[in-house]
């Protein structure tokens, strides 16, 4: 039983671990890619892709889209998993 | 002999090799299947460009079954690279079906490419649809059996449509050969009538559509995938949604509709796999993005589009075999294939964390990765054509590719959560093919060597730079801001136990409530008829009680004294109305 708990924590630790290794990753790797736009010549096709920083918004913003339209489709689509009978079951 | 070997149609040596196969010593078998899909390949290179095939006349039409199209080399190479690489990876682990199955799957794949008329790409289309499903029947996974039987009714349903075109395309044009529609036949113009050969061009379109996983025909794809074996589902990632590509880029470049269905695919196959748990069945839907990111491509139509849908073809089927194996590597080492259930695997299975890894930043279009120098290609023919709407949702799209597969796929698998296993990595075979498609997404795409094999596999000179600084850096930007992205709504996208219901709902449920329901109306009748006749008998009954019962009036025990005062009533009448 002991072992289990110790085993339970010592998983989240990693989780912690990990977590703080994306978090610093991405506080050192973001900055530079849009310090970098400074130093290019974008032309831009069409207006709103010259805005400064056009592709980080914008993937961001997507993103944020798009999470938040499936999960409210997730709750019309979603069902338990044994939904068309017993999980794996050959009809 | 030069010229017999050069005009041996390529995709017969797969065919007619799987039927060897049941015939040799186990050892044997395995270096043959390993040999049949690198002497298609060379084969496949033999094929003279401007060659006259195999041109014979069957009833009336001309067929040939070994014609070179612009893209049939780029296409047949990876068919054979795929097979090659499928075959590595299940070397010692899958069934002897499962192999030949593989073998005629993939051969017929490659049969496609060099039809040069419609007879023939009828026939390697079936021979396809068979092996694919033989394929599914062969794996040992739970439900696979009814899943396979799904899978092969969608596509027989597909193969009855594309007939049906091919049929009165034929006897309409009197022509077999495959010749791209002009756009303006095949798209719903106010000024062209709908006769009857528009509805041919119709049904074949609709045909090639089921196999490329359009909707409302989607859901076949991620319902059956995730069925096949861990080596299975890599040969069915490759195929079938592939030719179906391969067809639509060589009849129906340029038809505006395509654009509509490639985005609805895109975005479809994005948002089913935020919502799914298997791994497998991610990685299935997000094969339905990327063909969905080529049929937009064969929807633009220009050169540019078509290179860049040919070249996407191309590395979407090493990266998503790549991916297919580093999820099928899970599968086998710890039998278990939900998000909710994996997570950790880092710790113990480094190489299959870094070869998934490798596909995910390629499905993602990661600079130096093979994806970015294909990819681009189409959202850059998308913004020649000033197609602004199109562009945007390229774009939003690659950054959503980087949410569900880019990032979700490894993180919900070999990080996130500590599941506390520790499986080793996959034998030496499994991890042999992984090592070699990982490095097919990496070496094509180093500077300056992209431009000397990947871009010298289409006919014309791409005339497109993928490293230029600014593309690089927006591509950057766009990723590891959609990166952010995920991490930031993580806890909205928490894996939960379910199913998502898709389009196959019409077929598994629905469809059973109104066979259930036409079932009852059809009993209706007879049940009311039951229910009337029941209701008869049982008024008769008590009619019958009422009278003949006891104490009914005609069953009563009269007295003597009624009796005789009845019978002098009846005789006093009698004497009256008889009365002379």
């Amino acid at each position: 039983m002991l072992n289990v708990l110790e085993k339970m924590t010592e998983q989240e630790k990693n989780y912690k671990k990990m977590m703080r290794v994306v978090w610093i990753t991405f506080a050192v790797i973001l900055p530079p890619t849009l310090v970098a736009e400074y130093f290019i010549h974008p032309h831009a096709e069409f207006v709103v892709d010259g805005s400064r920083f056009f592709y980080a918004w914008f993937g961001f913003a997507s993103c944020v889209v798009i999470v938040v339209v499936s999960k409210l489709l997730g709750f019309v689509l979603k069902r338990k998993e044994n939904y068309y009978g017993a999980e794996g079951r050959d009809v | 002999m030069f010229d017999f070997v050069s005009s041996f149609p390529p995709a017969l040596v797969m065919i007619l090799g799987a039927f060897t196969l049941p015939f040799l010593p186990v050892q044997l078998r395995r270096a043959v299947v390993l040999l049949l899909p690198l002497l298609t390949l060379v084969l496949i290179w033999m094929v003279p460009v401007e060659g006259e095939g195999l041109a014979v006349m069957i009833a009336g039409f001309e067929v040939n079954p070994l014609y070179v199209h612009p893209f049939t080399r780029i296409f047949a190479t990876v068919f054979a690279i795929a097979a090659f690489a499928g075959a590595l990876f299940g070397l010692l682990q899958s069934r002897m079906a499962e192999m030949m199955a593989a073998c005629i799957y993939a051969g017929s794949a490659i049969g496609v490419t060099f039809c040069g008329d419609y007879i023939s790409l009828f026939i390697y289309w079936e021979l396809m649809a068979i092996g694919s499903t033989l394929v599914i029947f062969a794996s040992d996974m739970p439900g696979s059996r009814s899943a396979g039987m799904r899978y092969a009714l969608v596509h027989f349903l597909g193969g009855v449509v594309l007939m049906s075109g091919i049929v009165a395309h034929l006897v309409l044009s009197g022509d077999a050969s495959l010749v791209a529609f002009h756009p303006k036949l095949t798209i719903l113009f106010p000024d062209y009538e709908l006769d009857m050969h528009t509805v041919a061009v119709w049904m074949i379109l609709v045909g090639v559509l089921i196999n490329a996983a359009a909707p409302p025909l989607s859901s076949w794809l991620p319902d059956a995938y995730p069925k096949g074996s861990p080596s299975g589902a890599v040969y069915l990632s490759a195929f079938t949604t592939k030719t179906a590509v391969f067809v639509l880029l060589l009849l129906f470049p340029g038809v505006e509709l395509l654009m509509y269905v490639g985005m609805f695919m895109i975005f479809y196959g994005i948002i089913y796999a935020i919502l799914e748990n298997d791994m497998r069945k991610i990685l299935a839907y997000s094969v339905i993005n990327q063909v969905g990111f080529m049929v937009t491509g064969v929807g633009i139509g220009t050169e540019l589009a078509q290179q860049g849908v040919a070249l996407h073809a191309f590395c979407h089927i090493i990266y998503k075999a790549l991916l297919f194996m580093s999820a099928g590597s899970v599968l086998y080492m710890t039998g278990k294939s939900k998000c909710s259930e994996l997570g950790g695997l880092y710790h113990s299975m480094r190489l299959t964390t870094l070869c998934g890894t490798v596909g995910a930043l390629a499905i993602s279009a990661f600079p130096f990765t093979s994806g970015f120098v294909s990819k681009s290609l189409i959202s850059s023919a998308a913004l020649h054509e000033h197609m602004a709407w199109v562009w945007f949702g390229l774009v939003a799209a690659s950054a959503g590719v980087f949410l569900h597969a880019g990032i979700k796929f490894p993180w919900f698998v070999f990080f996130q959560k500590d599941s506390g296993m520790r499986p080793k990595d996959p034998p030496l075979n499994m991890r042999l093919a992984m090592i070699f498609f990982a490095l097919l997404c990496l070496v094509p795409a180093i500077p300056g060597v992209t431009e000397v094999t990947l871009y010298k596999l289409v006919p014309a000179a791409v005339n497109y730079e993928a490293y230029t600084p600014e593309h690089v850096v927006s591509q950057l930007q766009l990723l590891l801001f959609s990166g952010l992205a995920f991490f930031v709504m993580l806890s909205w996208l928490k894996r939960t136990e379910t199913i998502s219901l898709d389009f196959d709902w019409i077929y598994r449920s629905f469809a059973r409530y109104i066979i259930l329901f036409s079932a009852l109306l059809a009993r209706l009748p007879l049940r009311l008829l039951r229910l009337y006749a029941r209701k008869g008998a049982r008024w008769g009954k008590a009619f019958l009680a009422f009278t003949h019962g006891p104490g009914g009036a005609m069953a009563r025990s009269w007295s003597i004294g009624t009796t005789a005062t009845w019978t002098i009533l009846l005789l006093g009448v009698y004497l009256v109305v008889y009365y002379p």
